[in-house]
């Protein structure tokens, strides 16, 4: 193959735009319109690839997405992208790309001396032989060897866009049986038609034909489709999935033919359609044949010759041999002659073929070789010689040499494959079709219909003779799959291996599992496992295709899903004075929250101490917001309730609050919180920060699914709501310099009351509970007014050494006080007896929900998990939450520590954990485990600070 | 010391593109208005109370001085203007007084975007698989959804390319960050 | 993807729904007069068929309803959707 720029007329390129690339860092010129590997090929770039495993030289094979051999690395850093097929990559200016699984390049790869050794590593050659010692010693060796591209080390740069689309009708494919299927479903102006296609522009294999009508015809079909306004055009687009409910998955490619630097603010675009009806017109891909050496540059399709020259304008070589089992080749054959390329010999298998065909060939000068094989190839780094045998019979064995064929490329059919790669995900059925040797659609499971060649509708009878390996000769050099290395030998030994269903054979051999899946090999591969099992083809039967049908960009993927958009965040309504106050944000559930506030020079320890003292001897003030706040409405509401919680609800007072434990049915403690009644019919509920919508959901479930009597309704007002509270011992004092009808005073509004009034001239709800142990007002304000309200009682405080105080603080705080953090310091199976809470559960009069499992003999295991405070022994030491506590005999886990901080009010850890069978050992000294280290500690009541619990009503 | 002031969750920050654009609505005050609708005859009752039929499912219908959504079965979002909840509110208890009926103001629990040119229709089917199409969600549609991965209802009340977002007040910023990502290639 | 007819929202997709498990369990009407084994059986026994399952789903991203479903676990064909307090349809093709 010799460098040419000139094109034949007829080519879709465009000779007055020259675009420069480079290939192996060697600068090389091609036409718009051109592919990487059409370019390359008009710049005779012969070797594009070596072969995954025993690095053997490759050209290009075919021509569009079942190229098999011409992967390459495209583009450098950031942009780089690997197994790019060169045949599907549009050339555009500055295109940089390099070939693959060679070193230092394809051309010379050191590696290459690997295919000497073809004999020793047969398919299991890495099973069998890595396995002494074991893997693990070998794999840095076989990774470095194996594998095909680079994977880029650095974030992708490129945006990504998800987009979603329903329509009446997507078809798949826009050659002309799709096109014609697209203004079919377009008559109706009411049917919305989605028409999809791969390729750069649309015409399938129409734009691979030379002849007029066919464009022509393609011309005015592309002008109908424009006109039809119900009909929508995805063109670069690949459907990748085919999901149940005629659900697909499909990649648009919007920035990839203009390369990084002229690329849009978009690269790809990743379609999820919803689809009513769909029509399948995805085409056939050429299979090759099975031949000795058949993987030499030079050997290609016959189909992808064909596009070379017509759709691409190249004569790719001086002599031009076809070979086939089919009559396709020879009409391609005749093709090529007609616009001036040298075929020069059609070789076929065939003994037979139709006459009108052969008298055309023999008239257009083409030397014929009926029953004929091609039992060897020749040529160091391309195609040079062909060896040739005849066949006898139908083409059972081998019989006298035939002499040898000189051809620098070779043009191969083995016949056609429908490409229902979409239609089998889809779930529909396929049936062998014997004459065609091809699986073709049979039943379908989903509203799907598959049009033209991908339903075996072949314009023209191929009258094949299937030849799936060559007789006589070795398998050993007969490739099957091209990209993984895998011969027909291979096959042959998992056959005698006893791997006798094709899903075990393909993984064995990994026929059909490179990054193509077989688009050229299954069939091929089938037949060659039916012929080494003495079964049909339809026994063998094929293997199941799965999405995605293309590789696809694991950025398409992602979508705009990544960073801070990873999963959607919430914000509290004081959010932007948290950040002026310099708050450490982390997240809490789905919540930003403050962790504590660190002052310059502060670490995160130092910030949490220092609000912690503040909030114990002065007054603090804590974005509340998440603390869940659900109302309860209806006649029925106290009744549920009574379900619903642990506690006694039928005696809870209007205007009343009280402290609740609610469980699900298994009995475990979900929730706890502070229960208010604001009428006889309506409640307010308080859940745990962030848990406001589970609790929501918990409810709603009991409700719509098992009590569906009860007239009840239950809204989750969290966010309707600012939430603050002000703590410590001034707390009080700050609050009443607000203007409020709510008496705030120590005898007006005692611990753990309720009142609803007006604060500062908007609506307000003040609960007194108190989660730090010190005087504590959980204020609520409408959502809006939380930030006014938040500079407000920071102003207010000033003067009396008010701080902002976080999580992290707070949580500090209620350690030290021993209370307890349900999911902190219960797990999934905290029963109530395990938190001291069994008494309450036996004066209940009424069923509620879990307490019947309370009584199941796990309740009464001695060694339940239960909660308890620890004491450290060692003066200063310090623990962590998840450290183990040991059996006494110091062998297995009996608890866990749950909750640690170091007290800055008391100067020692303050340690809360749930142990086996605790509440009944108080006092005894147990051992705690972490990272290695042991650790004494005595079980003690939880609550180390202000046992008496005198602070709160301060 | 001073009346605690109301802030717009967004402080008026938007989104301007030219094909696409989002803002917040501050205009609007919202109320819930719920009953048991398991128990039959109850929705037939508060309509003939409030003299007007109430949307059905996947709609939204005006009435006077208000806008009403469908939000679930036997649950209804009404839009008033911002600062007269308390005054509909009491219209409304008089009128429905004696049913079970529960009202709510939830103004302050949601942010409604004003989402809106040519490529709106386009851009919130990047966030939910819900049918935007204007055959499939014209004038009169209101759907609640998945959208970016948050609930929200979604309205179209007066057909075209306007569209109100509902949706929790929290994820405002989410949603603002979201849709500024979504809607990079509608210059 | 499973696609479902919310029976207030119509034809949504999986992505809006969550998933409850298995329909139409009873809970005891007395809770204190089951045997313990019959507690333990109402808590987690749980059909696993192949073939037509009833479960309920709840459209949480939409209405909020819980309802029924009666999904075949083979195909992921929803035969019937149904509300909470409709009685079980039945379709034939229960699995096995």
């Amino acid at each position: 193959m010799k460098q040419t720029l000139r094109r034949l007329p007829h080519a879709r390129v465009d000779a007055g735009k020259p675009i420069r690339f480079t290939f192996d860092g060697q600068h090389y010129e091609g036409l718009a319109g051109d592919t990487l590997a059409s370019a390359l090929l008009a710049n005779g770039v012969g070797v594009v690839g070596r072969s995954f495993k025993l690095h053997r030289p490759r050209g290009v094979l075919g021509s569009g997405k079942e190229e098999a051999n011409a992967l390459v690395q495209l583009e450098r850093g950031e942009y780089t992208e690997p197994n790019a097929r060169a045949t599907l990559v549009p050339l555009y200016e500055g295109l940089e790309a390099c070939g693959q699984n060679a070193w230092p390049n394809v051309h010379s790869d050191l590696f290459g001396a690997l295919g000497l050794f073809k004999r020793l590593l047969p398919a299991s050659f890495y099973y069998k032989t890595f396995m002494w010692p074991s893997w693990h010693r070998w794999e840095w060796l076989v990774r470095r060897i194996a594998g095909l591209g680079t994977a880029p080390q650095s974030a992708d740069p490129q945006t990504y866009l998800k987009q979603n689309v329903h329509a009446d009708v997507v078809v798949v494919g826009a050659g002309r049986s799709g096109l014609e299927a697209a203004l079919e479903a377009a008559r109706d102006s009411a049917c919305r038609v989605l028409l999809i296609d791969e390729q750069e522009e649309a015409g399938g294999s129409l734009l691979a034909s030379p002849s007029d009508a066919d464009r022509a015809w393609l011309a005015a079909a592309l002008r109908e489709v424009a006109a039809r306004e119900n009909i929508t055009r995805l063109q670069r687009t690949t459907v990748n999935g085919y999901y149940d409910n005629n659900v697909l998955a499909a990649l648009e490619r919007l920035g990839n033919h203009l390369g990084p630097a002229g690329a849009g603010p978009v690269r790809e675009r990743f379609w999820r359609i919803f689809a009513g009806r769909v029509v399948l017109a995805t085409g056939a891909i050429e299979r090759p044949l099975v031949f000795p050496n058949n993987d030499r540059p030079g050997i290609l399709l016959a189909s992808a010759v064909r596009e070379y020259s017509h759709r691409y304008g190249l004569t790719l070589g001086e002599r031009i041999v076809f070979y086939t089992n089919n009559d396709s080749a020879w009409r391609t054959a005749l093709e090529l002659v007609e616009v001036g390329l040298p075929v020069t010999a059609i070789i076929d298998i065939r003994p037979a073929v139709d006459t009108a065909l052969r008298q055309r060939a023999e008239d257009a000068g083409i030397t014929l070789y009926p029953g004929t094989a091609v039992t060897n190839t020749r040529g160091r780094r391309g195609l040079r010689r062909l060896v040739l045998h005849r066949l006898t019979g139908q083409g059972e064995a081998l019989g006298a040499p035939a002499g040898t064929l000189d051809c620098d490329v070779l043009a191969m059919s083995g016949g056609w494959t429908p490409t229902i790669h979409l239609y089998s995900q889809s779930g529909g059925q396929l049936r062998y079709r014997d004459g065609d040797a091809c699986f073709v659609p049979e039943r379908a499971h989903q509203a799907v219909t598959v049009v033209g060649r991908a339903n075996g509708e072949f314009p023209e009878p191929l009258h094949l003779q299937p030849q799936w390996l060559t007789p006589g000769v070795s398998p050993e050099h007969q490739w099957v799959d091209f990209q993984y290395d895998v011969t027909a030998s291979d096959i042959q030994l998992a056959a005698r291996e006893n791997f006798v269903s094709v899903e075990h054979v393909k993984r064995y051999t990994t026929n059909g599992m490179s990054v193509d899946q077989g688009k050229t090999s299954n069939v091929n591969g089938l037949g060659v496992l039916a012929l080494a099992t003495g079964r049909p083809i339809p026994e063998v039967g094929t293997t199941r295709f799965r999405p995605p049908y293309h590789p696809t960009t694991i950025g398409a993927y992602a979508g705009i899903e990544l960073g801070g958009l990873y999963t959607p965040f919430q914000q509290l309504p004081a959010h932007a004075a948290h950040v002026a106050a310099g708050a450490l944000f982390e997240d809490y559930g789905a919540w930003q929250r403050p962790a504590c506030y660190p002052q310059p020079g502060e670490d995160e320890d130092a910030a949490v101490a220092r609000e912690a003292r503040a909030v114990r001897s002065a007054v603090g003030l804590l974005d509340y917001s998440p603390l869940g706040k659900l109302e309860v409405h209806g006649p029925d509401a106290r009744e549920f309730l009574n379900r619903v919680y642990l506690n006694n609800i039928r005696t809870l007072e209007v205007g009343a609050a009280r402290y609740g434990l609610m469980l699900n049915e298994a009995g475990i403690v979900i929730d706890d919180g502070v229960l208010v009644c604001l009428a006889e019919d309506h409640f307010l509920l308080h859940t745990t920060s962030g848990g406001a919508s589970t609790i929501h959901q918990h409810l709603e479930e009991w409700l719509q699914c098992e009590w569906t009597d009860l007239a009840v309704i239950v809204n989750n007002a969290t966010t309707q709501w600012a939430t603050l509270m002000l703590s410590g011992p001034r707390a009080r004092s700050v609050l009443q310099q607000l203007d409020s009808d709510i008496d705030v005073g120590r005898e007006a509004f005692g611990h753990m009351q309720y009142r609803a009034g007006r604060l500062l001239g908007q609506p307000c709800r003040i609960l007194r509970a108190s989660f730090t142990g010190e005087v504590s007002f959980e204020i609520s304000v409408p959502a809006s007014c939380g930030q006014a309200l938040w500079e407000a009682l920071m102003q207010a405080g000033a003067a009396q050494g008010i701080v902002p105080f976080g999580i992290e603080t707070l949580m500090l705080l209620r350690t030290e006080k021993g209370y307890l953090h349900v999911g902190a310091d219960t797990d999934g199976n905290t029963m109530p007896q395990d938190l001291g809470w069994g008494g309450a559960v036996a004066k209940k009069p009424d069923d509620f929900i879990g307490r019947r499992s309370l009584s199941q003999p796990v309740g009464a295991d001695p060694d339940r998990f239960q909660f308890t405070g620890l004491e450290l022994l060692e003066p200063d030491a310090r623990t962590v939450s998840g450290a183990h506590v040991l059996t006494a005999a110091g062998e297995s886990t009996a608890g866990y520590v749950t909750s640690a901080y170091y007290s800055p009010n008391l100067n020692r850890s303050v340690v809360l954990g749930i142990v086996a069978g605790a509440r009944e050992r108080e006092g005894e000294v147990v051992t705690i485990f972490y990272a290695g280290r042991r650790q004494r500690a005595r079980l003690v009541k939880p609550g180390a600070y202000d046992p008496a619990g005198e602070a709160f009503n301060g | 010391m001073d009346n605690l002031a109301r802030r717009t969750v967004l402080a008026s920050a938007t989104l301007e593109r030219e094909q696409f654009r989002v803002t917040e609505n501050s205009a609007l005050g919202l109320i819930r208005l719920q009953t048991f609708h398991r128990k039959p005859g109850a929705v037939d009752h508060l309509a003939a109370r409030l003299g007007a039929p109430l949307p059905g499912p996947g709609t939204t219908r005006a009435g006077q001085d208000r806008q009403w959504f469908w939000s679930a079965p036997g649950e209804w979002v009404i839009a008033v203007r911002a600062g007269t909840e308390d005054v509909v509110l009491a219209e409304l208890r008089a009128q429905l007084d004696g049913l079970f009926a529960v009202l709510s103001v939830m103004t302050d629990s949601r942010i409604v975007l004003d989402v809106g040119g040519a490529s709106a229709r386009e851009v919130l089917a990047r966030g939910s698989t819900v049918d935007f199409h204007p055959s499939r969600f014209g004038a009169g549609s209101c759907v609640l959804t998945r959208f970016a991965g948050v609930p929200a209802m979604l309205a179209c009340p007066y057909g075209g390319d306007v569209i109100l977002l509902f949706a929790d007040r929290s994820q405002a910023r989410y949603l603002l960050e979201w849709f500024e990502a979504a809607s990079v290639d509608c210059e | 993807m499973i696609r479902i007819e919310c029976p207030w929202c119509g034809l949504r997709s999986e992505t809006e729904f969550t998933c409850g498990g298995q329909s139409h369990i009873a809970r005891p009407a007395d809770p204190a007069a089951v045997s313990d084994r019959e507690w333990a059986q109402y808590l987690y026994q749980r059909e696993n068929p192949k073939g037509l399952h009833y479960e309920r789903w709840r459209h949480t991203y939409g209405c909020r309803q819980w309802f029924n479903v009666a999904r075949d676990t083979v195909t992921h064909e929803v035969r019937a959707v149904y509300r909470m307090t409709d009685p079980k349809p039945a379709l034939g093709g229960e699995g096995a």
